[in-house]
Formats: structure tokens, sequence, C-alpha cells
């Protein structure tokens, strides 16, 4: 299930017009974050879902999808935010988020964990996930 | 020690004070200066040092994490390994911490603390050295992630511990440093004040010892000056030793003015002298006004001595005398010296009189300048009364009041010397009551006195003014007569006196008759001389009573040629 970062780091990237939605367990209540809201949790700052549960990070290492929400939402290259996360797991204050390979296994994993989040090409959107609107 | 030792000593002794005063103070600064040296051997050798320690192995801890984390990041497990080579360097200065906490006396962080840094940071270093070298797949391994994470958490541990430790001593030596800072400036103050405090004191100190031992016995020399000039009284110095040049100084003053009390005279002294002399003491000015006088001169005077001071000296004198103090009085004075015991006749304020000697004398400056005529006045009114009476005792017969033999001779001369001036004559009557030797005896003494007083007093009455009776002793008397306009006016008073005599008188309630015998001389018919005459009257007294007494005889040169030497023999055995 979980895919080396290395692919990502070394993968040529083109940019396509497909764009990336939010996608959350059916169960989540959440239905719309901010920007700021989506950059603090991916960046680890924010960690906990408002009833105190805590935030599972599911990180799509798709490379179009993958570079395309890391730019935008988290302004940073996918290499700058996988640095980020390793400097975070060598201070100790958290650990490396989970990698899935693809939306299906992002769609999979965040339809069987009830804290998880992960973002997804739009199209790929199914029943097993919830849409959460970014606005 | 009151005042003693020489003035050396007393300026030493000054000097002593101040150079404890000194010495205090460069103890105290030492002592300071010493426990600031210390403190800051303290800073260097244990505290500054500790601190730098402390700096150190944080700074090189945080570098090999630095190191660590790049290594980490870049997969660089050649520079972990690298790294790893720190840990040695940093547990080195951890023991070197640990032991100079343990030197240090008062250490602010416990050696305990640090051997828990130590001990956290060798688990550290070993782990660290068996994680970082294969940091490669970590994306894959959950286990190294895990170890990654718990390696980080001990660093920040370690790193919080560091930074507290190097706080910790960093705070403790900049506390140090304020403190010694603090001390210093407590230091500085309290020298200050010290310094301060002994300069007053060493200063009033002084002060005091010069008053006692200097100046208060100047003072109480120049204090015996002054009293000396006023009242010519010192008091006699206290037991002196013989280094104290002031007590010296002072007792050779006192030793002046004992010699001076008997060398010289003081104004009060001779005041004193001037106002009891027994004379009248007058300072006249050479204007001749009154300067000063004596108590006598006043009581002589009947004046107060505001009356007479400014006055003209010649209030003291009669108008005959006022030529006394006429402006030649002091050519005189200065010419012949001083006028002595001139007799004058005074006058007293009520008018009264008196003879007085005059003694007057020149009074100069010291200059040369005449500055008055000092006269003394002493009244003689006794010396002249008892004059007088001696004049008297002299010239006159005690028991008739009648020229004596010594006047009588005088008178005698005078009478020659006038007559002879005069181209005139005049007589000499030689007087001897008759039986007068027979009166005494059967009647006594007393009646005979009486008789030769009355005898004396009824010729008085007869003879004019300017002649002279004389009582030559027994019952003789002589008769001068002057101014006769002829020889037969000495037979007619010598009438006259026989008669008068032989006018009878009582005395004791006896009545008697006398009768008197009279030889008369004239001059110059019969001599010139004072003996001849007398003898020539006497012979014709001798003449009158071989008459028949009570009557008279003028002599003759004839008679008594013939007479003279048959007679005289018989004339002396009949008286």
């Amino acid at each position: 299930m979980l895919i080396t970062l290395s692919l990502l780091l070394g993968s040529t990237f083109f940019a396509k017009a497909a764009d990336y939605i939010l996608v959350v367990n059916k169960d989540n209540p959440v239905d719309r974050l901010n920007p700021q809201e989506v950059k603090d949790i991916f960046l680890g700052k924010k960690i906990k879902w408002g009833n105190d549960l805590p935030i599972t990070l599911v990180m799509n290492t798709n490379d179009e999808i993958h570079e395309r929400f890391t730019r935008i939402m988290l302004q940073k290259s996918p290499v700058q935010l996988s640095v980020y996360w390793k400097k975070i797991l060598y201070s100790g204050v958290g650990m490396l988020p989970l990698a899935v390979k693809d939306d299906e296994a992002a769609k999979s994993y965040v339809g069987t964990h009830k804290n998880a989040i992960s973002y997804i090409t739009e199209d790929s959107l199914d029943r097993q996930v919830k849409k959460v609107e970014i606005r | 020690m009151r005042g003693g030792g020489s003035i050396r000593s007393k300026i030493w002794r000054c000097v002593l004070v101040a150079l404890v005063g000194y010495f205090v103070a460069t103890l105290a600064s030492f002592y300071l200066n010493m426990s600031q040296y210390d403190r800051l051997s303290m800073l260097v050798q244990v505290h500054f040092p500790q601190a730098t320690l402390g700096n150190d192995i944080l700074y090189t801890f945080k570098k090999q994490t630095e190191r660590y984390e790049e290594a980490f990041l870049t997969g660089e497990s050649e520079l972990a390994a690298q790294t790893n080579a720190i840990s040695g360097d940093l547990s080195t200065m951890l023991e070197q911490l640990l032991e100079a906490i343990k030197r240090s006396p008062h250490p602010q962080v416990s050696p305990a603390y640090v051997q828990k840094l130590q001990g956290d940071y060798q688990a550290y270093a070993h782990l660290a050295g068996n994680v970082y070298a294969h940091v490669s797949d970590v994306e894959s391994s959950l286990d190294l992630q895990k170890e990654v994470g718990q390696l980080g958490r001990l660093q920040r541990q370690l790193l919080a511990g560091f930074t507290d430790l190097d706080k910790r001593l960093n705070t403790f030596l900049l506390s140090e440093i304020e403190e010694n800072k603090a001390k210093s400036l407590k230091s500085t103050i309290f020298l200050g004040t010290l310094f301060v405090l002994v300069l007053l004191t060493v200063t009033l100190i002084i002060d005091r010892v010069a008053h006692r031992l200097l100046i208060t016995p100047l003072a109480q020399l120049q204090e015996n000056v002054h009293t000396f000039s006023r009242t010519q009284d010192v008091i006699p110095p206290e037991y002196i030793s013989t280094t104290d040049e002031i007590g010296r100084l002072a007792k050779a003053f006192w030793e002046m003015t004992q010699n001076l009390k008997v060398t010289t005279v003081s104004k009060k002294y001779v005041d004193n002298i001037i106002k009891n002399m027994t004379g009248g003491l007058v300072v006249v000015s050479p204007a001749g006004e009154i300067q000063t006088v004596n108590q006598v001169t006043l009581t002589m005077f009947g004046y107060n001595e505001k009356e007479l001071l400014g006055k003209m000296a010649t209030t003291l004198l009669t108008p005959e005398d006022e030529s006394l103090f006429s402006a030649s009085l002091i050519s005189t004075l200065e010419k012949n010296g001083p006028m002595k015991d001139r007799e004058i006749t005074c006058l007293t304020k009520n008018g009264r009189r008196f003879p007085a000697h005059f003694s007057g004398s020149a009074m100069h400056h010291e200059q040369g300048a005449l500055e008055g005529i000092i006269c003394v006045f002493n009244d003689i009114t006794e010396l002249k009364k008892v004059e007088h009476t001696l004049k008297k005792m002299a010239h006159y017969d005690a028991l008739t009041g009648v020229a004596n033999r010594n006047l009588f001779f005088e008178k005698l001369e005078n009478s020659i010397r006038e007559a002879q001036r005069e181209e005139r004559i005049f007589a000499l009557l030689y007087l001897d009551l008759d039986k007068f030797k027979a009166i005494n005896d059967s009647m006594g003494h007393e009646v005979g006195d009486l008789v030769l007083k009355t005898v004396a007093s009824r010729l008085q009455e007869v003879v004019r003014t300017g002649d002279t009776v004389a009582r030559m002793g027994g019952d003789e008397f002589t008769i001068i007569l002057n101014a006769l306009h002829s020889p037969a006016d000495a037979e007619i008073l010598a009438q006259k006196i026989t008669r008068t005599i032989s006018a009878p008188f009582s005395a004791n309630g006896f009545t008697c008759t006398l009768g008197a015998s009279i030889g008369i001389s004239l001059f110059p018919e019969n001599g010139s001389h004072t003996e001849i005459l007398v003898s020539k009257s006497d012979y014709a007294m001798y003449l009158a009573k071989a008459a028949g007494r009570n009557t008279f005889c003028r002599f003759q040169e004839k008679q008594h040629l013939e007479n003279y030497l048959a007679n005289s023999q018989q004339r002396t055995h009949e008286l």
C-alpha cells in the first residue's frame, strides 16, 4: 500500500488539465474547509478534527494530482514537502504521513478509515468517499 | 602631657596622628581591593571557564544536530559517520564541566544535573550513531521512523538541557559580574566615605592637638603679655620641661617681667609717690599752666583738682610773687639748673597768705624739648614761727621784752652808721637802778623781776619811736636816743627818765620808790665806736651814782682823764 516518495522526487512533472478534489470518510461531518485549514492540515499544523479525533493524512502520490495539490494548496514542490515532513520526523515532533500510489488507493483508504483525508482527481470521485468543498 | 615637649615633638605628634589615619585608610582599601581581587580571580578561574564550557557544549551540540539533520535529509551516511566523532569531543567537554563544577566552591549547577545530561547525551550519541547511518529507507520503515522520532525528542530534551545549562552558567557569570560591580561600587563608596571620615577625624584631631599643644600655650603667653602691659602682673608659668620651647619662652617672659619689676618704676608707683609726698607738687607747662597737682597741693591751697588743672600757676601766688612764673624762670632754670628753697608767699583759695619754700626744675622730653617745670611748694609757716621765736630769743630780753645786749650792740652800730651818714648826733644813756639789790634781797626775786619789767615798760613809754631800750643784764639798762637836735636834748630826756622811774609803784601789796643813775655819752663828741661809747656812758653813770644817785651825768673828757683810773676799782666794788 505504501509507495516510496523517491518515485515522486525523481519523476518528471507534466501539467494536465485534470483538477483535484479533497475527500474524507463518509462518516466525517466536515463538508467544507477553507484553503488555510487545508494547508494547516497537510503541513501537520492542524492534527485534530473538530470532534477531537486525530486527522490521518493520506498523501496521494499520483504524480500529476500530487504536484498540483502541493503546489496550489501548500505552495511547495513535492520535494520541498517531502523534506518538510522529514524535518518534522527528524525533530521528533511527528511521523511521516501515509503515502498511496494513486486515486484508487486513496479512495480505498479514506473510505475505510474514519479520520482520514486525502485528495484525488476530480473525475475519479465515487461513493466510497465524501467530497469536501474548498472555500 | 599638658603642653610639654618641644615643638618638633608636637609637630611629630600631629604627623603621627595623620599617619595613623592614613594607615587605617590604606589598610581598609588594601583589604577591599584584595577581596575584590579574589572575587575577580574566582570569576576568571572558575565561573568564566564554566560559562564558556556551557556555551561550547551548546554550540557543539547544535552543530552536531545540524550535521545529523543534514545527513538525515540528504541521506549522506558518510556525513553521519563523521558527525559521530563530535560525540567524543562533547563528552570530554561535559566531563571537564563536571570536574569544574565539582571543584567550584559555590556551584550554581549541581553535578547530578550535569551527570544526568551526560547520561542522556551518551544514550543519544549511541542511538544517533546507529540510526543516522541508515536513513536512506526511512519512508519505507515505520520502525526506523519511530527511532528517528525518538531521537528527535531526545535531541530536543538535550538541547533544552544544554540551553538551560548554558543559560544558568552564563546567568550566574553575569550575576557574579553584577555582584562584583555592586561590591566594587560599595567598596568605592565605603572607601570614599572612609577617606573623608579619616581626613575629617585626622584634621579634627590635629586641630585639637595643635590647639592644646601649640595654640593654647601661645594664647596664654599672649594673654600674659597683655596682662603685663595692663597691670604689670603676670601669672608665673607652671612646671616647664627643658624641651618645651613655648614653655621656655613663657618662662623667659616671666623672668623678664620680674626683672622689669625690679629695675623699672611703674607709673602707678610714681603716682603713688607723688600722691603721698609731703611737699605740694605742681607741674607747670612751658606756657605757665598747671598740668599736674598732688593731694598735698590741693590740701595746702584749699582747691580741688578740677579747679586747678589748666589754670595759670600764678593763681597760687600773691601778687608780689607772681613774677616768679615769668618767662625768665624757664631760662633761669635752663641756665642755672634747679632752683632750691626760694622763699615766697603763697595765696590760698580763700585768700590766706602763707610763706613757702619753692623749688623748681625744668623737665625735658627724652628728645630734649622742654616739657614743663616741676615745682615743689613746702609750707614754712611753722618754720617761720620758730625762726621768729629764735630770733626773738637771740635779740630780746626774756624778762622785760626789751632788746638784749646783742641787739643793743647791733642797734648801736646801726645808729653810728646812720649818724655818720646823716652827720648828726645821738646819745647813749647807761642806766643803773639805785639800791635794786636791796629790794631784790628783801622782797624776793619775784618782786625784783616785777620791778625790772616796770622799769623797762616805763622806759619804753618815755623814749620816742626809733630809740632803743635794752637790758644789759642785772639792773642795768641802756637807751639809744637817735636824732637829737643838741646834747641838751639828751639831758632833758635823762631827767625825764629819772623822774619817771622815781615815781612810786606798787607790787604785791607793797609800795616802793625807785631811783636810777644815768650816764650819758654822745656821738660823735665822746667817740665813734661802740665800746668807747658804752664804757664812757658807763663811766658817766658811775659819776652820777657818786653824785648822789637818782640823777644823771654827762661824760666829760677832762673829768674822765682825772678820775678814770683812780675810781674804776672803787666802782667795781660798789657794784
